[in-house]
């Protein structure tokens, strides 16, 4: 296990002992903290996370709450800390576009398997990629705002609202990809479709074995989908499979299955978002 | 300390020079840091004032930590002063005697008649 995800495990066993209005206000700083601060050096974020809680957790124990202990402006301290911190490097912010714009993209590229046309947008690519991003800096705006503005004060309904944002955005970008002109698109053959098919589902299974431990939660929600599409993309251009698909049956159960895979998607994704941003286990 | 001090500019500096001092003489922690300020005058100081003064100073290498075993629970954070943080202790504890000898006969002199004066409007 890495040192991160070591002191992530201990916060979240320690946390337990919390009396239940420490616990509160010990979770909206970790969460304002860990949104705030997601560029920066994640290890002195936890380290420092864990800190203030063991110090939280002693100062319970003799008789002070966590609000008289730690004092009534967490949040102007947790921006206080932040500003004493080594400034995030670029290059983290790179790290972390290029990884959305990736996830994005390679849900795009999914979706193109599915139609028969052999050809690759780029456009549709690479618009699809920056709305993603775009969509994932408002969630974590709105959630970095929300903890102390109490615009919403119940935690449950907070979350709810932002998997419906998150759930309805994310429908709105698959809408325009269908009603969007095809615009820098590239031609290919028949073979080299099937062969990038094979070859990014064979990618994609060495990543989920590789990293099954820690990303689980994540995978388990976007497996059904993609191998769903990769294997119906595969078939579609085989032409024993052609003529099944094409007619309605065929249709309809590919239909009814992507449905399937995409509420299961959709599922999970509102079953742990709360779990992502705090890692609770209890 | 009355809480009239516990936003003030001067209590700033003068908190950090204090914190360099304490720690140049006994490692601690967090909490046990907090505490100590307590006990020895700076009552109305929270957790929220401290975290990030340490930061700061562990930022600009005035301290150094190490992870100690604690008796409950995960190993814990403790701070040193480095020899930088020496030097900064050591210059708080001059530059402070220096004021201090400015700033007194004022407080004798005019300060006395000004308290004296406004005592009853206070």
């Amino acid at each position: 296990m890495k040192k991160t995800e070591q002191l992530i495990e201990q916060n979240n066993q320690l946390r337990t002992q919390l009396t239940k209005e420490n616990e509160a206000y010990y979770d909206d700083l970790l969460v304002y903290i860990r949104v705030k601060g997601f560029l920066y050096d994640e290890l002195l974020v936890e380290s420092t996370l864990l800190q203030i809680l063991q110090d939280i957790l002693e100062a319970q124990t003799a008789g002070q709450t966590a609000a008289e202990y730690f004092g009534n402006h967490p949040q102007e301290t947790a921006l206080a800390l932040l500003d004493e911190f080594p400034k995030p490097a670029y290059t983290s912010l790179f790290k972390w576009a290029a990884y959305i714009f990736g996830l994005s993209s390679f849900y795009t590229v999914l979706s193109q398997f599915s139609s028969p046309v052999n050809q690759l947008r780029i456009g549709n690519f690479l618009l699809n990629g920056l709305l993603t991003g775009l969509l994932i800096l408002l969630v974590f705006f709105f959630l970095q705002k929300s903890i102390y503005q109490q615009v919403i004060k119940r935690k449950f309904l907070l979350y709810l609202f932002l998997s419906l944002l998150v759930g309805g955005l994310f429908t709105g970008i698959v809408c325009i990809q269908v009603f969007l002109p095809t615009f820098l698109a590239i031609s290919v053959s028949n073979s080299f479709m099937i062969g990038l098919i094979l070859f990014l589902l064979l990618a994609f299974t060495l990543y989920l074995f590789k990293n099954w431990q820690t990303q689980r939660e994540i995978l388990q929600a976007i497996l059904p989908f993609v191998y769903l599409s990769g294997i119906h993309g595969c078939l579609i251009r085989l032409f024993a499979f052609k003529l099944f698909f094409i007619s309605q049956v065929g249709k309809i159960i590919f239909v009814v299955l992507l449905l399937g895979s995409i509420l299961w998607f959709y599922y999970q994704l509102v079953r742990s978002s709360r779990k992502i941003v705090t890692e609770e286990t209890h | 300390m009355s809480t009239r001090m516990k936003n003030s500019q001067l209590l700033k500096g003068t908190l950090e020079g204090c914190v360099l001092l304490f720690i140049s003489q006994k490692e601690v922690y967090g909490y046990e840091l907090v505490q100590e300020m307590k006990r020895l005058g700076f009552t109305e100081i929270v957790g929220g004032t401290i975290y990030p003064l340490l930061q700061k100073l562990e930022k600009k290498e005035a301290l150094s930590s190490r992870m100690l075993p604690s008796a409950d629970g995960p190993d814990r954070k403790y701070y040193q002063l480095t020899p930088l943080g020496k030097e900064l202790a050591l210059a708080f504890t001059e530059e402070w005697a220096e004021l201090q000898a400015i700033v007194q006969p004022f407080i004798a002199f005019k300060g006395g008649i000004f308290h004296e004066e406004n005592r009853t409007t206070d």
